[in-house]
Formats: structure tokens, C-alpha cells, sequence
């Protein structure tokens, strides 16, 4: 058979050989022929999907072990906790950044009869596994530098050690204590949502385990508390407490093995606080609180869902205790003074609305069922300091949360003082009542419709800024003159004295021959503006009052062929003190507070300060003589 | 025959393969490999690749089993630019042996040591590897690295359907041009920047599949990049890009803004993309630095609400304030931007408003909320501010405050308005102030209930001095109003106008039970006008006016006291001070006198006051007023000072049921030893009250008569010192008459002594007494005693010494004298024959109290 086919058995055979001398070759020629990679091309191909770095070295005490959990990284080993992702990328960053200068293969350098032990790779000064999938890469740093400096990197799967320089050595941190996160959160503060702070309690009127909890409203941009009770936070201090919590670090890692762990408090935590954040949590538990050898107070920790404890400093915590009354808010009243149409103001004597017109001025109403209801014109300043007064009310305390209707009607609010309600577009945006306080005369309670809480307030702030009676929002301009009005013959007589303190016919003669400078007052005359109008009418405290001033000028409106002159007379009374001086117009009827402007300006004209003559740098008078006792005449007769 | 032609056929056919293997073995061995060019149609090539794609190369080799290398490939790719990759070679491989059926179109790229040219990149990216995929006609880059000097490239590209390759590109369908555009814009921009950054890696990415969104990741790790006005130094980014929106973590230890502008340290971000616009950022910052402005602990959102603004919340510590800070940054324009910031401030913040003339109080424990209005100018600086400030708990020192609320505007060197509420545990307290910044001129108000005190600290020295005679206590209550203003240049201001009502306090520790003020202060001018001062006995009302110099003497140059008062004259001697209370100083009473003050004390630091400073003071009590122990039953006087001396004029007083009446003048005041000169009469005393006065006998030893019948004159003209008695010169005179004269205490003794004589006195009744004396410092010498009766006559002469009390007395005895019926009738051969007066004739000593007759011959035998 053999016989038969031998020829072509041959050529088979034949064949067979020149296929696998083409395969052998061709494959050899395809291999020989892939150039070598870079060492950065190694590198970057596991750092681009990394999942596992392991770090050893002599100078570490044991492995550590990161794992990589979404875009963080973890410490797995040689303990449970987060790593610092920027220590941890800044590592992979360097390996990234190696370049090598030179690049040869162990097999070149045994033939050299040289080791590995020669590069200091034998025990290698620094060792890291990376790994992805089910690949990984080790790289190895040796101990020895180059001449340069420079160190020696091993790839034991590649079998090739490459010359680099030392920059993943001296700009990356392998110690533990770099590559572990020293705070307790790792949920950014931007980020959280909520705070949950669970304590134990130890009052028998609360709950055994009170629960606060304060949400972040991202569209409002406030916090609010939802437990235990419905009340705004205060942003700034919930946003501090944030901040504190985020930035509270681990004070000391303890080593489980070496306590009892059921004397460090877990089983019925002190606390836990809990920070949300977007779709990820983070719990502290507090354990039993230690105090440290320098008596800081210290309390047991651990995060939830991880074994590690450890120890935190007290400070931040102990503020939480009482974090339902300290983070609340004491603006209590929020509301958009731009947008209130009608305020309405109602005491026990007064009733009275402003209204906000068309022309974007307000008006004042009396609402007094007694005086029938005329609107006057409303004094814009006035009404600007109403809303920003309600929108300034602040507690000083929280006298009371949710009380019942019959501690409602105790305090007195079935009757109160004083009731405002505030309405944007015809819709009730407020709705304040204030009482008396039961024990403190400096202060009022007050409470709003939509908010359970009654608070307390200042009273003077509140009195000061917020009146029922329509002459305290009455426009303060008492008269306000065309600017074609001249002032002319203005004089100032001391009635009493029957004198004329202050007198100029025309401006312009006063402006040449008076020191004083007139404009303030004329301007003040022109646009008479009075600081508060007083109760009573011109007429009837005239009656029982002396007017010690009277300020009188007349007013000239040029005409067409003759001028048309009008009087105005003004009464005042003396100044009683720094800012108070009663004045009186018998045209509007009226009598009132002098605006301080104006109060000054007519002291300074009026004033009668009996200055001393040395004050002036006049003179000095010289006393009276007193005629001294005439000298003793009778002399003693001699002692004999 | 057949089997002998198929077997031929066979065999030439194993020779032809033999023939061709070995002209394959000598072509790859001379071509290093199979050189399938020709075999190769780039038509069919092309057919596979998307139209913007073209392949140039030398020469394509088979390598068995079944590789195919691509021989200096360029491969370019054009979109709005062109792109050019180069390679040595690409291996082209299929990977069918594991598969079950063959697809040609599933291939493997790979290449190495290649060089990437793009518009994209101003750089040759180098050392270029490339593992791809075209698998069911789908482009999938498994892994595109590069380096470019110090910076990294890699790119993964997650199928790409070949079919349309040019049109899904980086995106998906529902992309506008316009958003296209400005994402080929961004990546150009993206790429210039890592170009230009200092060792960078950066890795890109992308998922591409039809009717879905791409996904895009970027990762990028650099040690120095700049991007659009920001420079990150030390940073770590990643993103994930879904479309058109995505986001980007970014990690970094420096960022800076603007040229510096902003620069903020060990930060974290997240920035939220959408349509390819940044949308906001959520940041962290360990420390952010606002052009001079440090923030620590910095967080919060900047949102991108429109292309020209920045809406910023954040939270930061502000000089250790917790602080929220809301503002709208305009990005592009230089104009002022508004921010509204909410603070928990340490008072201590507030220190830049403190003056040369006024002193910012330090606080403890004080914490003030604050909700101010910013408007800031584009280098951050603060151009206005309308603010207000809170608080529960504010003390310093001396000022504390359990509630206060103050509204204010504040323009930097410009002006400064508050209007502030506070509540003391005095009561409600309000200061309104303004300040021009620029001038320094100033205007405040302050009304309300207070301890003036407590703003000693913080005001100017004038207001301290104002209120310093005042002590306030427990119960003290004051309710002030004052307005002042001036400038701070001055050390007082130009006028301040106050009143002030004030319960229960010390004025000079006089207690007040409630006073009312007015106090005008004016070009160093200070008039207080106390309206009505009552103490629980008394009043007081009158003017004090102070002059102060401007120079650096820190005492008023003038007092002027107009004062009246009815009060005790403890706190008389109190409130009129050191002129009056060395007047009235031995005085006391229990009533109230009337006391009437007016003088000029100017301080002798001013010489040119010499002499100039005066009193006059008129004292007036129709009560008991004691005098030295001595009982005055009224007393009026008026007393003047002038040079430092102190003239009392037209003074009465009630003495012994007599009148006093004297004048005296104090000189040398100031020295330790004033002297007196005194005139005196004292006119129908009652004898024996006024003698138990004068010699401040002991009353219990012997109770004084209610009426004596015996009345006492004295006239006195003395010289000497005020503080000491024993050292005055003088006379006078002294006359006392009456019936039972022996009785009069003055002679008590002797009267006892004539008893024990038992000489009837009655029958020698004497009713006068006369005695001219002389003082000369310790010793009273009386030249000439002289008692009468209607018979009798005693006279004698002697001394009396004040010091020690001691008599030394001849006295002797005519008993029949005043009868005529005395030898001494007879002349001086009388006097010297006369028995009576020798056997009478006694030596008196001891003292007026206890005296010790002696006679003068006997007097032993003659008592016993």
C-alpha cells in the first residue's frame, strides 16, 4: 500500500513540512515582528479598569487592599473603612505618568549574571497589584537607585525591568493613615438632604429614644424639621452642624479584639445621626462616652454597616442634644413685603386696614365702628417699616409648640392685643396674633394661623414698629409745597418772652445777611414733615398747654397780574429732650412730634444756651468784693 | 486507468501545494510575511468603513493561521476636521475558530507604537495603541491609548454603527446644530486645554448605540490644567456624560478663577450638565479665597440660571462665622452684583466701625445674627450693605444686652445708619446713629431706659464724665433721651441735647429717689438743668454748668453751680462738695435746711482765672441745727468765698434762747491751718444753757433749769485758727444778770462753797456779772470779775485754761459793799483795813466744774 502511495505520501509528507515550516515561520515572522510594549501601555490598560490595588511594602505593617465601589475607593484591608479616593488617584495617577528610560528583561540580565536581588527587587521596597476581571499586574519598586536616582520597576509577568524616575515614589503616600479617609461621612455636604439624629433619652417626659429629623426643601431652599415636631430650621446653623459633622474626624482607631465590646454602648446607643444624601446614607452610632488622658470627653463609635470602632471628640455631638430647639428657626414670619395689597390691623380700641392702591401708593382706613370710615392718605415710609418689621419679628424664645385651644384661649389669644392679618391678591398670606406675655413685661407672645408654635417676642421692637391706630400710618407730611411757592417773612417769636427770636423777610436778603445757612429750614418748611401726630387736636391742647414758640411765614404763589400770599403758622413747645418737641398747626388742626430734621434746625434758632463766658473765651467776670472783719484792734493787756 | 489518472491528478496536486507552500515559505521569508496586497481590494475595504473614513497603507500580510497585518497603515477620519492616525501596523485578526459559524465582518484591530495627527490636538499624540472591534458592522475601540510628552490619552469607544457613523458621531439624534456645534467646541476647547496642561491623564469613554443617548465618561487626573478662565492645580475628574446632560466630579486641591480671583483649596465638586451647558455646581471647599475674603469649610450650589449670571448659595465660616451667603454673580459684566448673607457673627466682627473717638467694646460669649444686603463691586469689594442684626445674648464688659435688633445701611467710607433696638435688664433701650464715614461727622440718638454707665466703654470720654457723680444700683432705674452730634475728629461733640428721669439712684452719693434732667452740651459747654431732684427728705433743682477746654487738660476749666436745695445736709454736704462741705462740716441737724448756692469754681490749672473763682451760699434752717455739739435753735447765714477765703456775713442763729449774731472770715483756707476771725454777740441767752454750752459741761450731772432766771450777754472778737481753739486771740465781754446769780452754774461751786460757809446767800442775793476777758491761745485771763448783788460784791481776777480746763482764780468777798456799809467805801485806807475782804479772800482752782476753794490765810480751819 505504502508501495502504492508513496509518491504521493511523500508529497503529503512534504506538504505537511512545508505547511509547518510556513506556519512556524509565518507565525514567528508575525511575532518577531510586535514590537515590544511601552511601559506605559502595560500600566494604563489595568488603570483604566482598575477594580483592586494591593500595596505592600517592609515599611507597612501589613497589606493594604483597596477595592474599587463605583467611582470611590475602598479599604479592605487592614481595615474596614473608606479610603482618601484622592490619595488613592493620585497613585494611579503616577503610575499612569511613569515613563521609563530604559527597559531590559530579566533573561538579559541573568545573562550578565546578575539577579533581581541586584536591583533591590528581591524584596522589593514597594509592591502593587492591580487588577481587573481576572487580570492583574504586579509592579515592583526596587530598593536599589540607579546612579541618576532613578528606580528600578519590575513587571514579574512581563519579565522586564524598566529604569524610571522617582516621581510615584515621592509624589504618592502608600502609609495607611494617606490612603484612609479621616472624616466619618463621605457623603459631600453639598449633597446632604437630611439629618436624622436618634438620642437616647434620659428625660422620663420624652420618648426612650427621641428622634429630630431635619430635611433640606432643594426648590425653597430651607431646612425644616419634620420630627419631632413641624417647624422651620434654621439655615445657617443646620448648614454649620453639616459642616461640623462632615468635617468631624476619627480621633482613634480602636482594635476590637482588645475591649469588650459590650461595654462600648452599641446595644442601646447614646446617638445616631444619620446624613442622606443622594440615594446613599451615612450612620454614626455613639456608643458610651470615655474621657482622654487630657479629659477631652470622647464617645465609642462606628459607622453602621462596618465593624471598624473607633473614638470621636464629644463637641460637635453634645450640641445635637438639644438640636430640636437650637437649630430652629426664630424668623417666624416669612412673607414677600412687595406683594402684600392689604394689611389689617386690629387692637382692642383700633381697627384699621392699608391698602395698597393702584398707583402703588397705600391708604390708611379707619375700620372704627364708631368714626365713620375715611381713608387718608398713608405714609409710604411708615408702611415700608410695618413689613419689614413683620418680616423682622423674631423669637426671642418658643413659648409654647401645639398647644391646645383651651392653653390658647389661657393665654389669651381668643382676645388678643393685637391682630394682623396680611393678604397678597385678596389671599391671606398672614395671619399674626399677639398677646401679653403671662410672666415677662419686656415681651409678647405672638403666633401665626399656619404655624402651631407660639412664640415669644420683644414688646418694644414690636410697639415701636407695629401700631393699630391709623394717625401712626397718617401720610408725615403735613404740607408740602409747589416748588413756584416762594417763602417769604419768616420770623420766630418766644411767646412767653414776647420776643422775636428769628425774622427775615425774603430769602435771598437772610441767605446775604444771616450766618445760617436757611435752605435746610426753608426745605424743611417747604416740605413740612412731622416724625408722629399726637391724639389730641390743635385746638384742645392748646387749651391746657402753652406754646412757647410760634413760627409763622408766609407763602406767595406768583399769579398772572397779582401774587396770592397765604399764611402758615406753626406752634411749638419746648424741646423736652433729644428728640422730642411738640408742635402744632392750627390750618390741618393737628398736633404732633417734630421730625428730628426739623426739631434740630429749629433749636438752633431758638436754643438759649446760657454759655459761660469762658466757653465763649469772653472775659470772666470778677466777683464782688466781700469787705473783710476789721483787723483786731484791742491788744491782749500783758501777763503780769 | 481512472484510479491511476485521480492518483496523477493527486499527486500534482500535492506538488502544486508543495510548489506554492514553497513559494510561500520563500516569499514570507522574503517579505517577512505574505504580502496579500494583491489580494487585497480596497474596494472591498472601503465597502466596509463608514464614507469618512479612508485607509491608506503599503502592503497587507498574511501571517497564518489566520492574521492579516496591515503595513504602515493611515487611517484618517473627517468630520469637521481630519484626523489621522499612523500606524507601523495594524494586525487584523478574526476570530472564528471559536465561533460556530464564520463572520468575516467580526475583526479585531490592533496596533501599536502608532501617532495620532488632529485638528483636534495641536500635538502628535505617540506611542499610540489601539485595540479595536468591527463586529456585525459595528465599531467598538476596545482601547485607544496615547502619550503626547507628559500626557496620557485614552479612548474607549463602545459600538458605533458603521452605517451611520458620520451622523450619530458624538451624540444622538435629538441634537440641535446648534448644541453639536457647541459640543464640538467644548471638546476642541477641552483638548487645547489638556494640551496645554502639565501631567495629565486623560480618558475618554464613549457608549454609542442608535436611538439612545451616548454615553460618554471622561476621566481626568492632572497636576495643572486651565479651562476657561479656570485653572485647577492637583486634580481629579470624572464624568458621565447621557446624551446631552451628564455630570462631572471634580476633586482638586487648587482651583482658581478669573486670574485669581477666586481661589479655593482642597475642594470637591460636582457639576451638573445639561445640553451641553453647565448647569450648576456643587461644591465643597476646604478654603475659598474671594480676592481679599477667606472662607473655610465653604459649600454650597452655583447655578448657571442664565448665560450672564451665577446664582451662588453657599455655606462658609467667615472670620469663624457660620454664614449662608445667597448671590447673583453677573459672569460676563463688570457691573455690582448683590448677595444676601445670613450670619452667625462674633460681635468682635463689627470692630472696623471703631473710631479714634470711639471704642469698640470686645464681647464675650456674644453671638449676633446678621442678614445683610451685599452689593459688591467686580474685585469683591463691599459697596453697600443694608443689614440687620439679632440677638438673644450680648454682653461685653459693661454693656449687656438680652435682646437686641438693629437695622442698618453701611457704604463703605461713605456713610453708616443703624437704627437699633436693645433690651437691657435696665429696659428698653434704642440707638439710632449715623455716621458720615467720609467726614466722620456723626448724629445719634439714644432713648430709652439704661445705665448710662454702661457705655462708658464705648463712648468718648466726655460722656463718662457726664455721668461719673452718678451710681446706679440694683433698683436704679434711668430713662434717658439724648441726641448728640459732632465728629469723631473732636473729643466732644458739637451739641448734645438729652433729658434724662431717674429713680432711685446717687448723685455725689446723695440718694435720688427720682430726678429729672435736662443736660445741653454744647461747644465744650455742658449745662444740666436738674428740674427736680428728690431725695425720701428733701429736694434739690438748679443748674450745673461745666466748660471744658479743647487742650489736653482733662478737668473742666469751669463749675458754675445755681443751686437750691432742702436736704439733709449729709447729703447737702454731698452734693454742693468740697466749698460747701468745709462750711457746714461741724454742722448738724436733723431737718432739712434751705441751702442756696451760687458760684464759678474755675480749676487754677486756667491762671488766667486767678481769684476769679467765688461762691455765694445762703443757709437757712428755722430748726434745732447742731454747731460743735452746740445746740444753734436756727440758723441764717450767708456765706461768701473769694481768693480761697470764706466770709460769713449777716448770720444769726438761736443760741441758749438768745441771739447770735455773728460775721467771721476764714482765710488761708487751703493751708493745713485756716484761721478764723470771728465777731460775735451773743445777746439774752439763757445763762445757764448757754455757759453748760459754752463749757460743754456734762448734763447728767446736773439737769439744767428749763427758764434760768439769769441771762447771758457775750460780745467776742477773736483771731486765730479754725481747726485748733487753743490758739486765738482776743476779747470780749461777758455779762450775765439776774436774780439767784450764786446759782448760775458757773458759780455752782462757789455757790456750793458759800453754803458750806454758811453764808446766807439769800441775804447777799447777787444778780450781775461782768467780766471783760482776753484770750490768748490756751488761757482765758479775766482782769476784772465782777459780781453783784444788791449788798454783796465779789470781784477777783484770774485765768482759764482751754486746754486743761483748769481755773486759777483770787476772788474776794465784800459783803456789805452794794450796801454802802463796806469798809472799801472808804477808798483804797478801806480796801487795806477792810477785815471782811481779808478774811474773804479765796484762791479757786481746779476746774469751773470742780473747784477748790482755799482761803487765802485759814482756809482750813475756817471751812472744817
Amino acid at each position: 500500500m505504502i508501495q502504492h502511495f508513496r509518491t504521493t505520501f511523500l508529497l503529503i509528507i512534504l506538504n505537511l513540512i512545508a505547511f509547518g515550516a510556513l506556519f512556524i515561520i509565518s507565525n514567528s515572522q508575525y511575532n518577531s515582528f510586535q514590537k515590544r510594549n511601552s511601559l506605559n501601555s502595560n500600566i494604563i490598560e489595568y488603570t483604566n479598569n482598575l477594580e483592586s490595588l494591593s500595596i505592600s511594602s517592609p515599611q507597612l505593617d501589613t497589606e493594604i487592599k483597596l477595592i474599587k465601589e463605583g467611582v470611590s475607593w475602598v479599604l479592605e484591608e487592614p481595615i474596614s473603612w473608606r479610603a482618601n479616593n484622592f490619595a488613592v488617584n493620585q497613585i494611579i495617577h503616577q503610575l499612569n505618568l511613569i515613563k521609563e528610560t530604559l527597559v531590559f528583561s530579566v533573561d538579559e540580565i541573568k545573562q550578565t549574571k546578575q539577579t533581581l536581588a541586584d536591583y533591590g527587587l528581591e524584596s522589593p521596597l514597594l509592591s502593587l497589584k492591580l487588577e481587573y476581571g481576572k487580570k492583574s499586574l504586579d509592579i515592583q519598586i526596587g530598593t536599589v537607585p540607579t546612579i541618576s536616582n532613578k528606580l528600578y520597576l519590575y513587571l514579574p509577568q512581563k519579565d522586564l525591568i524598566y529604569v524610571i524616575d522617582n516621581s510615584l515614589v515621592t509624589n504618592s503616600s502608600f502609609a495607611l493613615n494617606a490612603l484612609r479617609q479621616d472624616t466619618i461621612f463621605n457623603i459631600p455636604n453639598f449633597e446632604i438632604r437630611s439629618l436624622n439624629i436618634q438620642k437616647k433619652s434620659n428625660d422620663p417626659n420624652e420618648p426612650a429614644n427621641l428622634s429630630v429629623r431635619i430635611a433640606r426643601n432643594f426648590e425653597m431652599n430651607t431646612w425644616s424639621f419634620e420630627s419631632p415636631l413641624q417647624a422651620d430650621a434654621d439655615p445657617v446653623l443646620v448648614a454649620q452642624v453639616i459642616e461640623e459633622l462632615t468635617n468631624t474626624k476619627v480621633s482613634n482607631f480602636i482594635v476590637a479584639d482588645a475591649l469588650d465590646y459590650s461595654l462600648l454602648g452599641f446595644e442601646n446607643p447614646y446617638m445616631k445621626i444619620t446624613l442622606e444624601g443622594n440615594k446613599r446614607r451615612n450612620s454614626i452610632l455613639l456608643g458610651n462616652a470615655i474621657t482622654s488622658i487630657k479629659n477631652k470627653k470622647r464617645f465609642y463609635a462606628k459607622l453602621e454597616n462596618n465593624p471598624t470602632i473607633f473614638t470621636v471628640d464629644s463637641t460637635t455631638f453634645d450640641r445635637l442634644l438639644e438640636a430640636q430647639m437650637e437649630l430652629r428657626e426664630k424668623n417666624f414670619i416669612q412673607i414677600n413685603p412687595d406683594l402684600l395689597s392689604t394689611i389689617d390691623l386690629k387692637s382692642r380700641t383700633n381697627k384699621t386696614r392699608l391698602q395698597k392702591l393702584e398707583n402703588n401708593q397705600w391708604q390708611v382706613l379707619n375700620l372704627n365702628t364708631e368714626s365713620s370710615t375715611k381713608s387718608i392718605q398713608a405714609d409710604s415710609q411708615q408702611i415700608e417699616t410695618l413689613k419689614d418689621a413683620l418680616n423682622s419679628l423674631r423669637a426671642t424664645d418658643f413659648y409654647s409648640d401645639n398647644p391646645s385651644l383651651s392653653e390658647l384661649e389661657t393665654m389669651g389669644f381668643n382676645d388678643p392685643i393685637m391682630q394682623i392679618s396680611c393678604f397678597t391678591s385678596d389671599i391671606e398670606s398672614l395671619n399674626l396674633m399677639v398677646v401679653t406675655h403671662p410672666t415677662d413685661s419686656s415681651k409678647l407672645l405672638a403666633k401665626t394661623e399656619d404655624n402651631p408654635t407660639v412664640f415669644s417676642i420683644d414688646k418694644t421692637y414690636f410697639t415701636q414698629n407695629i401700631q393699630s391706630d391709623v394717625l401712626f400710618y397718617k401720610n408725615k407730611t403735613l404740607e408740602s409745597l409747589p416748588n413756584a411757592a416762594e417763602l417769604q417773612n419768616i420770623t420766630i417769636e418766644a411767646i412767653d418772652q414776647n420776643k422775636i427770636l428769628f425774622n427775615v423777610s425774603s430769602i435771598s436778603e437772610s441767605e446775604e445777611a444771616s450766618p445760617f445757612d436757611l435752605k435746610p429750614l426753608i426745605n424743611n418748611l417747604r416740605r413740612f414733615k412731622v416724625k408722629e401726630y399726637l391724639n389730641e387736636s390743635f385746638e384742645n391742647y392748646s387749651k391746657e398747654n402753652d406754646w412757647r414758640f410760634k413760627l409763622s411765614f408766609e407763602v406767595k404763589y406768583p399769579g398772572d397780574s397779582v401774587d396770592k400770599v397765604e399764611e402758615r403758622i406753626y406752634y411749638f413747645g419746648e424741646r423736652t429732650s433729644g428728640n422730642t418737641q411738640v408742635g402744632g398747626s392750627p390750618k390741618h388742626a393737628v398736633t404732633f412730634l417734630n421730625a428730628q430734621d426739623f426739631l434740630e434746625l429749629f433749636y438752633a434758632l431758638t436754643n438759649e444756651i446760657p454759655f459761660s463766658p469762658e466757653s465763649l473765651n469772653k472775659a470772666v467776670e470778677t466777683p464782688r468784693l466781700i469787705n473783710k472783719i476789721p483787723e483786731l484792734k484791742s491788744a491782749v493787756p500783758s501777763d503780769n | 486507468m481512472k484510479r491511476s489518472y485521480f492518483k496523477s491528478i493527486g499527486k500534482v496536486l500535492l506538488l502544486l501545494v508543495l510548489c506554492s507552500q514553497i513559494y510561500l515559505i520563500l516569499s514570507t521569508s522574503k517579505n517577512q510575511g505574505l504580502d496579500i496586497s494583491t489580494l487585497f481590494k480596497t474596494s472591498t475595504l472601503y465597502s466596509q468603513l463608514p464614507e469618512s473614513i479612508s485607509v491608506d497603507y503599503s502592503q497587507v500580510q498574511l501571517f497564518l493561521p489566520f492574521k492579516v497585518r496591515i503595513i504602515n497603515p493611515k487611517i484618517t477620519y473627517k468630520n469637521d476636521g481630519i484626523h489621522t492616525l499612523k500606524f507601523d501596523y495594524i494586525d487584523v485578526s478574526w476570530n472564528f475558530l471559536n465561533r460556530k459559524t464564520l463572520h468575516l465582518n467580526q475583526w479585531k484591530l490592533t496596533a501599536t507604537h502608532g501617532s495620532i495627527f488632529s485638528d483636534y490636538y495641536p500635538d502628535t499624540i505617540q506611542d499610540v495603541t489601539l485595540i479595536a472591534h468591527i463586529q456585525d458592522n459595528a465599531f467598538e475601540i476596545e482601547h485607544l491609548n496615547g502619550v503626547t510628552n507628559d500626557k496620557v490619552l485614552s479612548l474607549s469607544v463602545d459600538q458605533i454603527p458603521l452605517s451611520n457613523f458620520g451622523a450619530i458621531e458624538l451624540s444622538n439624534a435629538k441634537n440641535t446644530p446648534s448644541n453639536l456645534a457647541h459640543l464640538k467646541k467644548t471638546i476642541k476647547q477641552v483638548l487645547l486645554a489638556f494640551s496645554q496642561s502639565i501631567n495629565s491623564h486623560l480618558t475618554v469613554d464613549f457608549e454609542l448605540k442608535e436611538n439612545r443617548p451616548t454615553l460618554l465618561s471622561v476621566g481626568l487626573t492632572t497636576d495643572h490644567i486651565t479651562f476657561a478662565n479656570v485653572e485647577l492645580n492637583n486634580a481629579y475628574a470624572s464624568s458621565q456624560f447621557n446624551g446631552q446632560d451628564g455630570m462631572i466630579f471634580l476633586q482638586t486641591e487648587q482651583i482658581k478663577y478669573n486670574q485669581n480671583k477666586f481661589i479655593a483649596q482642597n475642594s470637591v465638586a460636582s457639576l451638573d450638565i445639561r445640553a451641553y451647558s453647565l448647569e450648576q455646581i456643587n461644591f465643597s471647599s476646604e478654603i475659598l479665597n474671594a480676592r481679599n475674603h477667606t472662607m473655610k469649610n465653604a459649600y454650597g450650589t452655583l447655578a448657571f440660571r442664565s448665560p450672564d449670571s451665577l446664582a451662588c448659595d453657599a455655606y462658609f465660616n467667615f472670620q469663624d462665622s457660620p454664614t449662608k451667603l445667597f448671590a447673583h454673580y453677573p459672569i460676563h459684566s463688570k457691573d455690582p452684583f448683590q448677595a444676601k448673607m445670613l450670619a452667625y457673627i462674633d460681635p468682635d466682627h463689627l470692630s472696623f466701625l471703631e473710631t479714634d473717638a470711639f471704642d469698640f467694646p470686645s464681647f464675650q460669649d456674644s453671638i449676633l445674627k446678621s442678614q445683610l444686603n451685599l452689593l459688591f463691586d467686580e474685585d469683591f469689594n463691599v459697596q453697600k450693605v443694608i443689614g440687620k442684626l439679632h440677638s438673644d445674648q450680648i454682653q461685653s464688659d459693661a454693656l449687656n444686652f438680652n435682646y437686641l435688633n438693629s437695622h442698618f445701611t453701611y457704604i463703605p467710607n461713605q456713610i453708616f445708619n443703624s437704627k437699633t433696638y436693645t433690651h437691657s435688664k435696665h429696659g428698653p433701650f434704642n440707638i439710632n446713629a449715623s455716621i458720615n464715614l467720609n467726614t466722620e461727622v456723626y448724629h445719634f440718638e439714644l432713648f430709652g431706659f439704661t445705665n448710662p454707665k454702661d457705655y462708658n466703654s464705648i463712648l468718648p470720654k466726655w460722656w463718662s464724665n457726664m455721668f461719673q457723680r452718678f451710681t446706679y444700683h440694683e433698683q436704679s432705674q434711668s430713662q434717658g433721651n439724648f441726641v448728640f452730634h459732632g465728629n469723631f475728629k473732636n473729643p466732644i461733640p458739637d451739641l448734645l441735647f438729652g433729658s434724662v428721669h431717674a429713680e432711685n439712684l446717687e448723685y455725689k452719693k446723695v440718694f435720688v429717689t427720682d430726678a429729672d434732667l435736662m443736660i445741653t452740651s454744647s461747644n465744650l459747654f455742658t449745662d444740666i438743668q436738674i428740674k427736680n431732684a428728690s431725695t425720701k427728705t428733701g429736694y434739690a433743682k438748679g443748674n450745673v454748668q461745666l466748660t471744658v477746654k479743647r487742650d489736653a487738660f482733662q478737668s473742666p476749666e469751669s463749675v458754675r453751680l445755681d443751686l437750691e436745695s432742702k436736704l439733709e445736709l449729709e447729703d447737702t454736704k454731698a452734693l454742693f462738695g468740697n466749698t460747701v462741705r468745709n462750711i457746714i462740716t461741724e454742722f448738724e441737724t436733723e431737718t432739712n435746711p434751705t441751702v442756696s448756692l451760687k458760684a464759678v469754681l474755675f480749676n487754677s490749672y486756667y491762671k488766667q482765672h486767678k481769684n476769679k473763682s467765688y461762691y455765694n451760699l445762703f443757709i437757712f434752717s428755722d430748726q434745732p441745727v447742731q454747731f460743735r455739739q452746740r445746740t444753734l435753735d436756727y440758723l441764717y447765714a450767708d456765706v461768701f468765698g473769694r481768693n480761697g477765703e470764706h466770709y460769713i456775713r449777716n448770720a444769726e442763729a438761736g443760741f441758749a434762747n438768745g441771739q447770735l449774731a455773728f460775721s467771721a472770715d476764714i482765710t488761708e483756707a487751703k493751708t493745713t491751718d485756716p484761721q478764723i476771725r470771728l465777731i460775735a454777740n451773743l445777746q439774752n441767752s439763757d445763762s445757764e444753757k448757754a455757759i453748760h454750752a459754752l463749757f460743754k459741761e456734762d448734763s447728767a450731772e446736773e439737769s439744767l433749769t428749763e427758764n434760768s432766771e439769769q441771762l447771758l450777754s457775750l460780745e467776742l472778737n477773736s483771731k486765730g485758727s479754725l481747726l485748733n481753739s487753743h490758739k486765738h486771740i482776743g476779747d470780749g465781754t461777758l455779762k450775765i444778770t439776774g436774780k439767784n446769780l450764786a446759782k448760775i452754774h458757773l458759780l455752782g461751786p462757789f455757790s456750793k462753797a458759800l453754803n458750806e460757809l454758811k453764808i446766807p446767800i439769800g441775804s447777799f442775793g447777787l444778780n450781775e456779772l461782768q467780766s471783760r476777758f482776753y484770750i490768748k491761745n490756751e488761757t482765758i485771763a479775766v482782769h476784772n470779775l465782777e459780781i453783784n448783788g444788791d449788798q454783796t460784791h465779789i470781784f477777783g481776777e484770774g485765768t482759764y485754761n482751754i486746754e486743761n480746763n483748769a481755773i486759777h482764780f483770787n476772788v474776794k468777798m465784800d459783803l456789805l459793799k452794794n450796801a454802802n456799809l463796806s469798809f472799801s467805801l472808804l477808798g483804797t485806807i478801806g480796801d487795806l483795813i477792810n477785815p471782811v475782804t481779808k478774811l474773804l479772800s479765796f484762791k479757786v482752782t481746779g476746774t469751773p466744774q470742780k473747784q477748790i476753794w482755799r482761803s487765802r490765810y485759814d482756809p482750813r480751819n475756817l471751812f472744817d
